[in-house]
């Protein structure tokens, strides 16, 4: 395969030998090295091929050994080019696609972030967009070195960032923080710290105590501290913004007075009982839309819109104008994308606009009651999977003329407490006393 | 008649005498005596080294000269696939190798 590539770009000729002794041309060619291949016989005469290098040698050769040499086939890519030497723009094309090749090499064509787990290639490429680098930018001004470090100081639990260039492509690799999940309990307050990092970090918690604070009104019924000082006892009936954990650990001297804080972020697992009110309401109405048919078929009645658009400019093929009172539209936009993620601004789509008569419904009593107590199922296991276990439940279910209703209350064994910062205790003395008061 | 004898058998010993140098140097013998090397695949491959050149080729018929003698190929649709100075190969469906001093 290889030789015929070579063959064909180097150029051969097909020739045809008569004469009275052609065995001694070939002989004769062999003797001075030009290569011959494909001899085939024919009648009196060969055909065989021979390189054009060859070829230009064969005139001694010829009339030493008295034959005739005839051309029958030219082949190969030098014979091509002079053919169409006259096309100049199949040349000036040709060119261009290389240089064109030549020149996209410059651009990045694709970002491909591996190893990402909580946050989506989308967040990612915004916020390098952010960073001025994106699809189609020259790979001369990308900064790898830059744009880990960006990368870095965006994104906390990002703890590993690798940026490099392989052709046209910017490969991303990102290793995240696995080990460290938030707790259920306290994921409001790690979204909280996303923002101000140096309050999460270790090395600044000995600083920023932090106690865990009730987020509601409840009845604790179970507190098991793990680091902080609890401030309240199984039993107690707490208030919203009660401090039940403090991170502030008093250190006592022998007199019995406090001499110093010890910092902690305080932890705990507290469990309080508390009433959830639960409401949910639904009209007993309800629009039926009934389609229009085609007279013959089941096909309904529909109209149908495909469009382009490229830039600003949008072209639309077919319409979705009409003349009744009420119809719905769907459809869909693809936009056009090469490789993984490099969105050109040109996308096409369909709209579809199909009328229809609004009849009024009315749900049954069973249909209702399913559709409420289906939701109000929905709604405790949503509990259950954030720890919660409902005790009592005494939702009901009440009919109106107009509209349905789920209403009680549930009362509910739930994990309480959020972290907040602790307010700093300085003064030893006075503190005792601001802290029992607490 | 009694010079071409006398002719023959010296070329014999002399032939003799190298094939014994040859023997001792332990050179392949293609090389150290010219000797034609055939490689034959099934009926319808033929690889030919150490040859002196082409007498006759026809599509049922290729005579080669060696340094040995002659070697005479015979078959059907015999076609040379390439012909340089130290290798040849035809290919075709081979009935008989054959050779002649």
């Amino acid at each position: 395969m290889l030789l015929k590539i070579i063959r064909y770009i180097k150029g051969y000729i097909r020739i045809r030998i008569t004469g009275y002794s052609t065995e001694r041309f070939l002989n004769a060619c062999s003797h001075k090295g030009i290569i011959l291949w494909g001899l085939a016989p024919s009648g009196r005469a060969y055909e065989m091929n021979i390189s054009i290098r060859g070829f230009r040698k064969l005139k001694p050769i010829i009339r030493k050994t008295g034959t005739k040499v005839s051309i029958v086939e030219k082949s190969g890519l030098p014979f091509f080019l002079h053919k169409y030497r006259k096309r100049k723009l199949f040349f000036a094309g040709a060119l261009m696609a290389v240089s064109l090749v030549f020149l996209m090499s410059k651009y990045i064509w694709n970002i491909n972030i591996t190893g990402n787990l909580s946050y989506t290639d989308e967040t990612l490429i915004r916020f390098l967009e952010t960073c001025g680098v994106k699809n189609g930018m020259p790979v001369s001004e990308v900064d790898c070195a830059r744009i880990v470090k960006d990368i870095r100081k965006e994104y906390d639990d990002i703890i590993w960032v690798s940026a490099s260039i392989q052709g046209a492509r910017l490969i991303i690799q990102i290793k995240e923080n696995e080990d460290t999940i938030p707790e259920p309990g306290t994921e409001g307050e790690k979204e909280d710290s996303g923002k101000n990092p140096q309050e999460n970090s270790a090395e600044s918690s000995a600083e920023h105590p932090t106690d865990i604070v009730a987020d509601r009104d409840c009845l604790i019924t179970k507190l098991v501290p793990r680091s902080g000082i609890p401030l309240v006892q199984e039993g107690t009936e707490v208030k919203k913004g009660d401090v039940l954990v403090s991170g502030q650990v008093p250190v006592i001297d022998d007199a019995g007075t406090v001499i110093a804080y010890q910092y902690h972020e305080s932890d705990a697992d507290i469990l309080g009982r508390t009433v959830l009110n639960y409401q949910d309401e639904m009209s007993l109405e309800y629009e039926e839309k009934e389609y229009f048919y085609q007279t013959k078929e089941q096909e309904p009645i529909e109209k149908v819109e495909y469009f382009l658009k490229i830039g600003k400019y949008r072209v639309g093929f077919g319409s979705t104008g009409n003349k009744y009172k009420d119809w719905e539209m769907y459809g869909f936009e693809r936009q056009l994308c090469i490789g993984e993620n490099f969105y050109l601004p040109i996308s096409f789509g369909k709209k579809t606009v199909r009328p229809y008569r609004p009849n009024a419904g009315k749900y049954t009593e069973k249909e209702y009651q399913r559709m409420l107590s289906g939701k109000f199922q929905r709604y405790c296991k949503d509990l259950e999977k954030k720890g919660v276990e409902i005790i009592e439940n005494n939702v009901k279910i009440y009919t109106g003329s107009q509209k349905a209703e789920a209403k009680g209350q549930l009362t509910v064994l739930m994990p309480v407490g959020t972290q907040a910062e602790s307010q700093l205790m300085e003064i030893p003395v006075t503190e005792e006393q601001e802290e029992t008061g607490e | 008649m009694r010079g071409k004898r006398q002719n023959q058998r010296q070329d014999e010993e002399s032939h003799s005498f190298r094939n014994k140098i040859a023997e001792l140097s332990e050179l392949p013998k293609d090389v150290a005596l010219g000797m034609p090397v055939l490689t034959v695949t099934g009926q319808m491959e033929l690889c030919l080294e150490n040859y002196r050149g082409i007498i006759e080729y026809t599509d049922s018929l290729i005579r080669i000269q060696t340094k040995t003698g002659q070697i005479r190929i015979t078959g059907q649709k015999l076609k040379v696939v390439y012909y340089t100075n130290d290798e040849m190969k035809v290919t075709g469906r081979i009935l008989s190798i054959e050779y002649q001093h």
